[in-house]
């Protein structure tokens, strides 16, 4: 079996055992948004199964599908275990497919080589060669054994390399060995798969799948919830059926470390005096969870809960929906003054590198959760991407990267523009903007 | 070990000894020659690691039909001689080749 063959095996699976109940649509926060608010779920549904056996759907329900941001509210709303977040991605799958024909190669390696280089030029203004060469292999070992951990990075945590940076510190503190496995050439296949390539997106994330596994490190964890989504509902189950007698399993860091506070614990040697919000995503709750019993046990720090809509798996998958994504933010923004906390601490890379321009514009510093941690146990990293994003000119910039733009042989206006683009979050994770004008967020119930 | 000659977008020339088994692309970024990114590390995802190979002959077998398909969206011009060097493997048989490096692979 190939792993398109896998994934047409699945997405039968998935049309068979879904009950299209609707439950899943009506914990959806992304209905209102993209106007479906008054569509009857139990027919979007059925347009879901219709997708993924290849059929056309309807209107309302290649619209749901293409504006799923993996919330996940509705994994635990379905009573048959159909997890409807890989539901939804393979049904949107099936959608491009169906709508970009033979275009699907094309728009694949366009959308790969994208992001590629977006990511060489955002992580080669920020690092050297040397200091990017220390972040893509975390170094030799002391002997042949296998590290204690593999850490698999994703691709764009090289775009704000100071949470990596603390990261490896913190874990080299713990004593725990590590090898890294990242960047494009370990890709997890999402920007092939969203442009409907299932071929390429399966060869290449079976390929970090092995490279992985080829580690033979006991713990396997990862930082990237967008990989990690990848991973679990595309890459891993295929696998699965490919070669039945495997198991492969990827665990998120943040939990992997809350499951090692007790070593954590005595290396708080710092307090932290901060009043905290955590700028939370909901897709995977574990880490949230793990997130806040971490910071509450450095000494000094006080985690504050606000109490607003949480929606996407990071901030950059609502690019579907930019009015309700301002929305979204300014909510936490102004619960944050109100909750008078010093400190709004981003999760996720991609979620820091959107928000981390407003540090100081409002009454409490924007910093990711590893500064929190490293600053208790006396470690520190300069978030040179947040430098970056408020340099507003490219006079500004060519000054403050010129040394690293002459070694890496970078054109600066180039350079320059493609800062600018990805700054500004031009390319909507899943597509085209799919916003209801009429949508008022100040009343949505979720 | 079979030797390779790269010859750079300005026409500086490197001769790189290749290890049997490993690919064009893996022995050319081992050896540090600059203009072959490979931002996919050769699982068919990006073209760039776009090369002309102009004495090629039988030495290597032709393009499979996924790397022709990729070798249409290379972002230098697509000549007969183009090739994604991911996809050849270090043979005895590509000692003496010559491989020129494009102007650009994005």
């Amino acid at each position: 079996m190939d792993f398109t063959e896998a994934l047409k095996l699945r997405m039968d699976e998935m049309a068979a055992a879904c009950t299209q109940c609707g439950k899943c649509f009506e914990v959806c926060p992304m209905v209102g948004p993209v106007g479906l608010a008054n569509e009857d779920p139990r027919l979007v549904l059925a347009g879901i199964v219709e997708q993924l056996q290849g059929k056309e759907g309807s209107e309302s329900s290649q619209k749901w599908a293409a504006a799923c941001t993996g919330s996940g509210y509705c994994i635990s709303a379905c009573d048959y275990a159909v997890n409807p977040r890989s539901m939804l991605k393979l049904a949107n799958y099936a959608r491009v497919v169906r709508e970009s024909g033979d275009q699907v190669r094309k728009n694949a390696i366009a959308a790969f080589r994208g992001m590629a280089q977006s990511l060489r030029t955002v992580s080669r203004l920020q690092l050297s060669s040397a200091q990017l060469a220390e972040l893509e292999d975390a170094g030799p070992l002391a002997s042949n054994k296998p590290a204690d951990i593999t850490l698999y990075t994703g691709c764009n945590l090289y775009k704000s390399p100071h949470i990596l940076v603390l990261v490896l510190e913190v874990l080299r503190r713990m004593n725990a060995t590590c090898r890294l496995v990242g960047g494009p050439s370990a890709c997890c296949g999402i920007n092939q798969f969203r442009t409907g390539d299932g071929e390429s997106s399966g060869r290449a994330g079976l390929s970090t799948l092995k490279k992985i596994a080829e580690q033979d490190s006991v713990e396997k964890i990862s930082w990237c919830p967008s990989c990690q989504s990848q991973f679990e509902d595309v890459i891993i189950p295929n696998f699965n059926k490919i070669e039945p007698q495997t198991d492969f399993q990827l665990e998120m860091f943040f939990v992997w470390l809350e499951r090692r506070l007790d070593q954590l614990i005595p290396l708080f040697k710092h307090p932290v005096q901060k009043r905290v919000a955590v700028n939370e995503r909901p897709g995977y709750p574990l880490v949230v969870a793990a997130v806040k019993k971490i910071l509450s046990s450095i000494p000094g720090v006080e985690v504050v809960d606000l109490d607003v809509p949480r929606v996407g798996l990071m901030s950059n998958y609502l690019t579907v929906t930019p009015n309700f994504k301002t929305y979204l933010r300014d909510t936490e923004f102004h619960a944050a003054v109100e909750a008078n906390v010093t400190t709004l601490a981003t999760i996720f890379h991609a979620c820091h590198r959107e928000i981390c321009e407003f540090d100081g514009v409002y009454s409490f510093e924007i910093i990711n959760v590893m500064e929190i941690i490293g600053e208790s146990m006396g470690v520190h990293a300069d978030d040179i991407y947040k430098l970056l994003k408020v340099h507003n000119s490219a006079e500004e910039l060519l000054e403050y990267c010129s040394d690293l733009i002459a070694e890496h042989g970078l054109n600066a206006s180039e350079a320059f523009a493609i800062l600018i683009k990805e700054q500004a979050a031009e390319k909507p994770m899943q597509g085209k903007i799919l916003e209801d004008a009429s949508f008022n967020p100040a009343v949505t119930e979720h | 070990m079979p030797k390779v000659s790269f010859i750079d977008k300005f026409g500086a020339e490197s001769q790189v000894d290749c290890e049997i088994g490993a690919t064009l692309m893996t022995s050319a970024k081992r050896a540090g020659i600059k203009g072959i990114e490979a931002e996919c590390g050769g699982t068919l995802s990006c073209a760039t690691c776009h090369v002309y190979i102009e004495n090629a002959d039988e030495k290597i077998a032709p393009a499979s039909s996924s790397e022709d398909e990729m070798l249409e969206a290379v972002a230098a011009e697509r000549k007969p001689v183009s090739r994604l060097a991911c996809q050849i493997p270090i043979t005895d048989g590509v000692d003496g080749i010559v491989v020129r490096i494009p102007e650009t692979q994005f």
